[in-house]
């Protein structure tokens, strides 16, 4: 075999093992598109409050942005809006794979009733702010109250 | 491509300045125009370049580490990455911010895995690649991660390991790795097969390997489909400080024993009779680089599953820069490989950072490795 | 400082195959000694059961009154250095390393200065010190030989071995080559064993003949004493007249055989 045609034979080897991994991608994704994970909704909130002495409303979301299997981590993101100014936030949400908020950060501190639903309250500080979560099933957050030197608000989920 | 050719273009420098510099010489005809002190010097310098390009390519790799760090589905900047770092070190035994929390114990261990995976695998692929003679030699190509991956699968889904504990899962992963690998020391011992012969082989291993090993997991759990994907292509989504201890160990190990045998990898070239004669003993370094290398596919496979081409590819780009000298080229690869798939972690974070790493390492090393065997001059077979 | 070669009545095997059987040889003054015989003889054979590169299946080898099977091979390294014919085979290495390789058996992990002293120092003997930072792959053949050379005597050798060193080099780098390895045995004051084809060359730059025949050592002696035209004929089965030229025998050959 000259060694041109030995090194086409290599180039088709390495295609053959190339597409062999593009085709496990494509098939797996095929697997895997179908399957609807509760944990990766996209919610809605509404947010009323004082912040910096005035009063103001804001909306938010929540998105999915999972950095790792083992753990769900989301991001709120929320305008606050008031006569004098408007402002944008962002907080990460920490859930450990069993759905609870990541044990490290959060501490339980009761339930409260929202709705229909009965959802566990979770406590976090940091950044001069302390918030806490109501959460139900699949890291679902029903209400997010957040109080800081200048700032109280709560956000409720809409729909 | 632009890096191929700007590579390609400072070698040529370099042959040019080497060669300017020999041109005097050569027309003295007796060979001897420099004294034994100026070969000694001038042959300090050049290990001392070799030492600086093997710094140069760490702090490509660094760099690297430190763009792949910012990247992640949470929306972080650069700067509040390096700050959470910062401040996490500044005060260790504080409550974390979630920031703090998610750069530390969730993307750290994910680049940190990254860049310890390009670099066992590209260790063990020089290794191979040097003892065999084969510029398609690799764990990969082998069928030696496929072994473990197998190994592996056997002790998760059916709960059968030759040892119990934490140690079960890897210890399965080594043995089965050691069935390819034995079958090659045989093959290459016996019959003497062609570079060809062993990569048909390996490949054919991979298949039977991988094909037991999906059955075997989506037997457990007809579920596992998601689980059987990510392992066969590859994926970073396990890491976490739990099993990042163990990898940097094995990873360690296995790269200073390699390290130990440069030499003895050196002198397989020149063949067994010349390696026995200046005291080698051949068969017993033979078995320890390929248990070496079956502990390295096993340690990391376990893990992340079978990343293929990393361990390829890495050895032929620092093969062109620091030639063959495995003193040189075994770390020279390792960081070429731990540049590589942190290069490819980027890649991942930036696209769909869902996506298993092992697709990106196929689809980015699969057209570099076909370019640098296109390249090559000589006859690869 | 020479070494003391024993064979005692070595057989060697491959097998079932017998290749050597009943040989008594002693080396044990320096020089260059040629090792003359037909393709297949068992020439190599014969090199590699002085390092134990292939075990005696009877009798013993000793070195300097030891026998090597009680040595390691690095111990062996120490005393005896063997160069491989040509194979061909480059690799991207400096020559500079490729002669440190021959300092195994002496250094540890590092190089020590005096290793690089000693590498440069047999670079220079072979008349490539110039060529010690270039690439191995970018040499000729008669480059690549001397470098192997250099690389064989970096090992500070008492006996070296080399398997036909000549057979791939053109007239004139074969005499280089064989005058550069006949300086070495004398100048150094150790024994070069060398497997030649050419009974000429051997015969002008030899000071000793070892020819082998059909398993077993035929003649041992000066080449006068060994390249008669009888002992040639008995042989190689080749008819051919002998003259002496400067003191040495010199072969011509006819056109039959």
């Amino acid at each position: 075999m000259d060694p041109g045609e030995s090194k086409i034979v290599i180039v088709v080897f390495a295609f053959i093992l190339m597409m062999g991994s593009v085709t496990m991608f494509i098939i797996g994704s095929g697997l895997l598109g179908n399957i609807d994970d509760p944990h990766k909704s996209t919610y809605t909130y509404t947010f009323e409050g004082m912040m910096d002495g005035a009063v103001c409303t804001g909306d938010g979301r929540t998105e999915y942005t999972p950095e790792n299997v083992s753990s769900h981590l989301y991001t709120m993101y929320f305008t606050l809006r008031s006569s004098a100014e408007e402002k944008g936030f962002k907080i990460g949400l920490l859930f450990d794979s069993d759905d609870m908020p990541s044990s490290s950060l959060y501490e339980y501190v009761g339930e409260t009733v929202i709705g229909e639903q009965v959802a566990k309250d979770w406590i976090h500080r940091e950044k001069g702010m302390t918030y806490v979560i109501s959460v139900v099933e699949h890291c679902k957050v029903l209400r997010i109250t957040i109080n800081a030197d200048d700032m109280d608000v709560v956000g409720d989920i809409e729909g | 491509m632009a890096r191929m050719r700007y590579r390609s273009r400072i070698r040529d420098i370099m042959t040019r300045v080497r060669l300017s510099e020999n041109a005097s010489r050569l027309t003295k005809h007796d060979g001897n125009g420099m004294t034994n002190e100026e070969i000694v010097k001038e042959y300090r310098t050049y290990k001392f370049a070799k030492a600086a390009m093997l710094v140069i390519v760490l702090v490509l790799c660094l760099i690297t580490f430190g763009i792949d760090i910012g990247l992640g589905p949470y929306s972080l900047s650069l700067m509040e990455v390096y700050q959470a770092i910062f401040d996490r070190f500044s005060d260790w035994g504080q409550t974390m911010s979630t920031d703090m929390k998610v750069v530390w114990d969730l993307r750290m261990p994910r680049v940190l895995m990254a860049f310890l995976a390009g670099l066992g695998l590209s260790m063990a692929g020089a290794a191979m690649q040097s003892m065999m003679k084969n510029p398609l030699a690799d764990p990969y190509t082998t069928g030696i991660s496929s072994g473990a991956a197998l190994g592996a699968t056997l002790a998760i889904t059916m709960g059968v390991t030759i040892v119990s504990g934490t140690f079960g899962v890897v210890v399965n992963a080594f043995v089965a790795a050691m069935i390819p690998a034995v079958f090659i020391i045989l093959m290459s011992v016996y019959r003497k097969p062609s570079p060809a012969m062993i990569i048909l082989s390996g490949i054919s291993l991979m298949y039977i390997f991988n094909a037991l090993q999906s059955y075997l997991m989506l037997t457990a759990d007809p579920n596992a489909a998601a689980s059987v994907y990510a392992w066969t292509i590859g994926s970073l989504n396990s890491a976490s400080w739990d099993n990042i201890p163990f990898i940097f160990t094995v990873v360690v190990l296995g790269g200073i024993m390699l390290m130990l045998m440069a030499r003895v990898l050196n002198t397989m070239n020149s063949g067994d009779a010349y390696s026995k004669s200046i005291g080698i003993d051949v068969n017993r370094s033979r078995v320890i680089i390929l248990v070496t290398i079956s502990l390295l596919a096993a340690g990391i496979v376990s893990f992340v599953g079978i990343i293929g081409f990393i361990g390829l590819v890495a050895p032929h780009i620092a093969r062109m820069f620091v030639g063959s000298d495995n003193k040189v080229l075994i770390p020279a690869a390792g960081l070429m490989g731990a540049g590589l798939m942190l290069l490819a972690d980027c890649v991942v974070q930036v696209v769909l950072p869902t996506m298993p790493i092992g697709i990106i390492t196929s689809i980015i090393g699969g057209p570099i490795f076909m370019i640098l065997i296109l390249r090559q001059k000589k006859e690869v077979w | 400082m020479s070494i003391c070669i024993k064979a005692e009545d070595v057989g060697v095997s491959y097998g079932s195959h017998k290749v050597w059987e009943h040989i008594n040889l002693e080396i044990n003054e320096p020089g260059l000694i040629s090792i003359l015989g037909p393709n297949g003889v068992g020439k190599s054979t014969f090199m590699y059961t002085i390092n134990k590169i292939l075990e005696p299946s009877s009798g013993r080898v000793t070195i300097d009154g030891r026998d090597v099977m009680e040595m390691t091979f690095k111990d062996i390294a120490k005393s005896i250095a063997y160069v491989p014919q040509a194979s061909g085979e480059t690799f991207s290495m400096t020559v500079m390393d490729t002669v440190l390789m021959g300092r195994y058996p002496h250094s540890g992990y590092t190089l020590t200065e005096e290793d690089m002293m000693i590498a440069a120092d047999c670079l220079t003997m072979v008349q490539m010190g110039d060529f010690a930072m270039r690439n191995f792959n970018e040499l000729s053949a008669g480059q690549h030989q001397r470098v192997m050379i250099a690389r064989g005597l970096a090992q500070e050798p008492r006996l070296l071995m080399l398997d036909e060193p000549t057979s791939n080099l053109d007239i004139y780098h074969q005499i280089r080559t064989m005058r550069m390895l006949r300086d070495i045995a004398h100048k150094r004051n150790i024994t070069v064993l060398v497997i030649c084809h050419d009974l000429n060359i051997a015969s002008r730059f030899s000071d000793r003949i070892i020819m082998l025949s059909k398993g077993r050592i035929h003649s041992d002696g000066t080449a006068e004493e060994v390249l008669t035209s009888e002992t040639i004929r008995e042989v190689y089965n080749v008819r051919t007249d002998v003259i002496s030229v400067d003191g040495r025998p010199y072969v011509l050959f006819h056109d039959e055989v």
